[in-house]
């Protein structure tokens, strides 16, 4: 019976996941405390709904740091596109074909950004992070620019209308666009040579390069699909709020590679998957949602979320094997024994 | 055992760095009381000869080249753009004038330096939204002793300097809380979505509300949490005190239109629109629309383009004149008057007073 129980896959992914398992204390936790408030369909609704701009880059910025990079432009590409589909409505109407120009030039800046990137990284040995850094920047500068500083308000847009406002079976539409773009990401990364080709690349570059992997092309792309990734927030962002701002998603970034690595993504790269990084944006988010319904005040909310969150990733860091924090806890049980 | 000792000697350090972070914001938290202080008796005048000094200007402001400063705590912000617009306005008039924006991106410490920069490139005057009083003070101090008129919109610093053009805070969180209460006969519960921790105008306003309050024991607030000005955060947080409180909330107050707006669509989503009563602060464009539509109730509107003209104007006042306003013993404040919206009387804020 107990191999049975043992041998299940729900049970076996529980047990080998640390994460999942603060996740699911935290869950009866929250359940428990908010008699049951916490478990319901409306509330699991709002958490989805809560991780999901979090979740559209992540799914963008994970291909980065599985590389062993890291992209701190999404929160630049998302206001950029923003505030590129704000401006072109509000110049030239709500009409159907000005709308898709206004999203395939909000989406064509993420793309290009990407593709500048890319090519950067790929050809020029810069450390990713000071890049991304200084032209995140620029990005906002860019929207400025754009923008002049006002806030760009839409008014009337169906589409936009429709996916900030809109419902189907009670759930948000950006939560299905999450939920696309995790797909899309995972079925790339398990599913075909290019995702072997990244795990490649970000365990080892130079052994890939010569066992023939195109590594260049394999950064270069990974970088267009942050780009464009965050590029799609940055239009959901829009949607959502009707509006666009010079100072839009700013410092989103830091939640995003916060999720990514609180999801046991490793920032050297080549370990890690689009699933735990997602798994860290929701056990930040089931945080975040439960202390807001129990009302704890705002000075302990940090506080209690940075603990869990040492908490969750130290449990995850016991559990496997070569890690210092494993060894340590063997030799501590050992001396126990 | 050496990583051990490291482990050990890290966690001290964290906790010690944790010990400075709260008892800076225990500085935060002092700042709106001395300043409300500093309002009530700022309507006693200056008496003359009392500290007040007088020099002599060599420039005439109205037509030698003048170069004037706009420090925000963020360029990005809606009110700071309706502000430096309203100043630029003014100050266009005069084809002599020059003024330049500059963005220390909420960064006390960088908007200090940039006032210092400021002072040493030889600028005219110096329009300043300070981040934070205490931080700016010497930096102000020596715009003003180096002859440079430094005037506040919004929030000023800890030391004095020659005019602080305000829009109302502490008052404004009374009247909202006032129509809150006639909107629920004296009796109901409130929500709060509070300002970014720390910020001098999100406390003001919750000072306001909560003194107000008191004169009605009937409304309880059921929960206050943070939005950090933000639209979407809000949102969040309005759904999750939906989800908390389910049907009991009667009324939102937010610290600022963006929150206002970020609820009024949770309760838009939750269907409840009409039956939560939602209020914000400061009187942006999209508020206003919003009250139009229904979303959300009402808001204390601030001619934020005309503060910025009034900013202006006294400067120039003082340029032309031979007051040293570096002898001040104290800030002279002008209060924008806050005008409160609401269904009834939106139509009142015209197209050209929208920002």
């Amino acid at each position: 019976m107990s191999n049975i129980v043992k041998n299940n896959p729900v049970v076996k992914a529980i047990l080998s996941s640390s994460r999942i398992l603060v996740l699911l204390v935290l869950v009866i936790f929250f359940t428990a405390v908010t008699k049951g408030t916490f478990f319901s369909y409306k509330n699991l609704v709002n958490i989805l709904y809560s991780v999901s701009l979090i979740g559209i880059m992540i799914c963008g910025a994970c291909f980065a740091v599985l590389l062993g990079g890291i992209d701190r432009t999404v929160s630049g590409n998302a206001a950029l596109s923003g505030a590129i589909v704000a401006m072109t409505i509000l110049r030239g109407g709500v009409g159907g074909g000005n709308v898709a120009l206004a999203i395939c030039l909000g989406l064509g800046a993420g793309i290009l950004s990407g593709l500048i990137h890319g090519l950067i990284l790929s050809r020029f040995n810069i450390p990713a992070f000071l890049l991304t850094l200084a032209t995140n920047e620029i990005l906002y500068g860019f929207v400025q620019l754009v923008t002049s500083n006002t806030l760009i308000y839409v008014n009337g847009c169906t589409l936009m209308d429709y996916i900030g406002q809109k419902r189907w079976l009670g759930i948000p539409i950006p939560v299905y666009i999450m939920l696309v773009c995790i797909l899309f990401a995972y079925i790339i990364l398990n599913h075909t040579v290019y995702g072997r080709q990244v795990y490649s690349v970000g365990g080892n570059r130079q052994s890939s390069e010569l066992s023939g992997v195109p590594t260049r092309r394999v950064i270069l792309i990974a970088y267009i699909i942050s780009g464009f990734m965050g590029a799609l927030a940055g239009f959901v962002l829009s949607s959502m709020n009707q509006q666009a701002s010079a100072g839009q998603a700013k410092n989103y970034e830091n939640n995003v590679l916060a999720a990514i690595v609180v999801g046991g993504v490793s920032m050297r790269g080549g370990s890690g998957s689009i699933q735990n990084a997602i798994l860290g944006a929701f056990l930040i988010g089931v945080i975040e949602n439960g202390m807001n319904l129990m009302g704890v005040p705002a000075i302990y909310k940090d506080m209690a979320k940075g603990i869990i969150i040492i908490v969750a990733v130290a449990m995850d860091m016991a559990t496997q094997p070569g890690t210092p924090l494993y060894n340590f806890m063997k030799r501590f049980k050992k001396k126990a024994a | 055992m050496k990583k051990l000792a490291a482990i050990l000697v890290s966690l001290l350090l964290v906790v010690s760095l944790a010990a400075c972070g709260s008892a800076n914001a225990a500085n935060a938290n002092n700042a709106p009381a001395e300043e409300k202080t500093e309002e009530k008796t700022e309507t006693t005048p200056v008496a003359a000869g009392e500290g007040l000094g007088f020099k002599d200007r060599t420039k005439n402001p109205y037509e030698d080249p003048m170069k004037f400063a706009w420090i925000p705590t963020r360029a990005s912000e809606a009110n700071a753009t309706a502000w430096g617009n309203g100043i630029r306005e003014e100050l266009s008039y005069w084809s002599n004038t020059e003024l330049n924006v500059f963005d220390p991106e909420g960064d006390a410490e960088q908007q200090a330096k940039i006032v210092s920069d400021l002072v040493a490139q030889g600028y005219d005057g110096i329009f300043l939204q300070t981040i934070n009083p205490q931080t700016l003070a010497a930096s102000v101090e020596e715009a003003e002793n180096a002859g440079i008129p430094v005037v506040c919109i919004n929030m000023g610093a800890d030391t004095p300097h020659a005019a602080l053009v305000s829009m109302t805070d502490f008052e404004a969180g009374q009247v909202i809380a006032d129509r809150i209460a006639e909107e629920l006969g004296g009796e109901g519960n409130v929500v709060v979505i509070q300002a970014k921790v720390g910020a001098v105008r999100g406390i003001n306003l919750e000072d306001g509300f909560q003194a107000q309050l008191k004169n009605y024991p009937g409304i309880k607030i059921l929960d206050e949490q943070p939005a950090d000005w933000n639209m979407e955060k809000a949102q969040t947080v309005m759904n999750d005190f939906l989800t908390a409180y389910p049907d009991q909330i009667d009324a939102v107050f937010a610290h600022n239109d963006q929150m206002a707006e970020g609820a009024g669509m949770a309760v838009q989503a939750a269907g409840k629109t009409g039956e939560i009563y939602i209020w914000g602060a400061n009187g942006e464009t999209k508020a206003l629309e919003y009250i139009e539509q229904g979303i959300i109730t009402g808001t204390v509107y601030t001619n934020c383009k005309d503060q910025g003209k009034t900013a202006a104007r006294i400067m120039m006042l003082y340029l032309n004149s031979n007051i040293d306003t570096s002898t001040f013993t104290k800030t002279p404040v002008t209060k924008m008057p806050p005008i409160t919206v609401d269904a009834s009387n939106v139509s009142s804020i015209t197209p050209d007073m929208r920002w």
